[in-house]
């Protein structure tokens, strides 16, 4: 398939959307589950989640596109919270609270959306230099 | 009407790309539709871990010259014997290659996308390329104005 390059430029674009759009999906997650914890005594709270992007060849159109590598766990430990009446608390009274951090998943967003903004701006641009080729036609 | 080969000749020459600066023109934008592509895989890759952006070598404006008044091909195939036949093939967008760009940040992961470079020379390009089609367009309108003749 011969694609031009601005065609190519806005596939590998909304590709990288789509990438960020994914991320933006799991720190929704992330942040929607920030407080789940346990129902009994022992129960593991909610366990954040980490996108991972890697780059990848389109054997289609050529270009290294960004895809979504891995959705995986974080590895880093809970915090505990001392709340005795909690049905989740062990015998100290202590509930084990989920490893998300509010400020992390917030400038994890942000980047997200930078990101994201980026590749609209240029396909914006590869749109207008499109269009500026077709206008030539018009003259 | 079968057309002479006169006739077909005729539409050879008013081929525009035989115009050394619409010829121009016509590579230069074909360059800044691959250095926008590059662009876009710079930004889409911007967070991936160990990325490095590339970006493409500028053509020098001399080479470019030598090459429209008709020099020898940047790189030209040596022909030892008889036999050996020259490339036909014109050095044409491939001139442009992609390298990586030296960059003055990388983050832990590796990464070393700068998304404000990237969005300088988007910008930049985008800027170059209306320059080419507006003199594209200029170039096209004194060619429709000599065609009018006297008379219009």
């Amino acid at each position: 398939m011969a694609v031009d390059d601005l065609t190519r430029t806005m596939m590998i674009s909304a590709a990288g959307m789509r990438a960020q759009s994914v991320r933006m999906r799991v720190i929704a997650e992330n942040m929607a589950n920030a407080e789940t914890v346990g129902m009994k005594p022992g129960d593991e709270p909610y366990r954040r989640k980490v996108v991972t992007f890697a780059s990848e060849l389109d054997k289609a159109t050529g270009a290294e596109e960004v895809k979504v590598k891995s959705v995986s766990e974080d590895q880093s430990p809970f915090g505990s919270r001392f709340d005795p009446g909690h049905p989740a608390a062990d015998g100290d009274g202590y509930v084990k609270t989920p490893n998300v951090n509010t400020l992390v998943e917030v400038s994890d967003m942000r980047q997200a959306q930078r990101t994201y903004e980026a590749n609209l701006n240029v396909i914006d641009s590869a749109r207008s230099m499109l269009m500026r080729t077709i206008d030539l036609l018009r003259s | 009407m079968r057309a002479s080969p006169c006739l077909a000749r005729a539409a050879i020459a008013m081929d525009l790309d035989r115009i050394p600066l619409i010829g121009m023109l016509v590579r230069r934008m074909d360059f800044l539709g691959a250095r926008q592509r590059l662009i876009a895989q710079n930004v889409a890759n911007a967070d991936t871990p160990g990325y490095k952006p590339r970006e493409l070598s500028e053509d020098t404006f001399a080479r470019e010259v030598s090459r429209e008044l008709g020099g020898a091909a940047p790189v030209a195939v040596a022909t030892t014997a008889a036999g050996h036949m020259q490339g036909t093939r014109v050095a044409d967008g491939s001139k442009a290659r992609s390298e990586r760009s030296g960059t003055y940040e990388s983050t832990p992961s590796g990464n070393a996308v700068v998304i404000e470079e990237e969005m300088t020379r988007l910008a930049e390009t985008q800027m170059d390329y209306d320059t080419i089609t507006g003199i594209y367009r200029k170039q096209v309108a004194m060619i429709k104005t000599a065609l009018r003749g006297p008379s219009a």
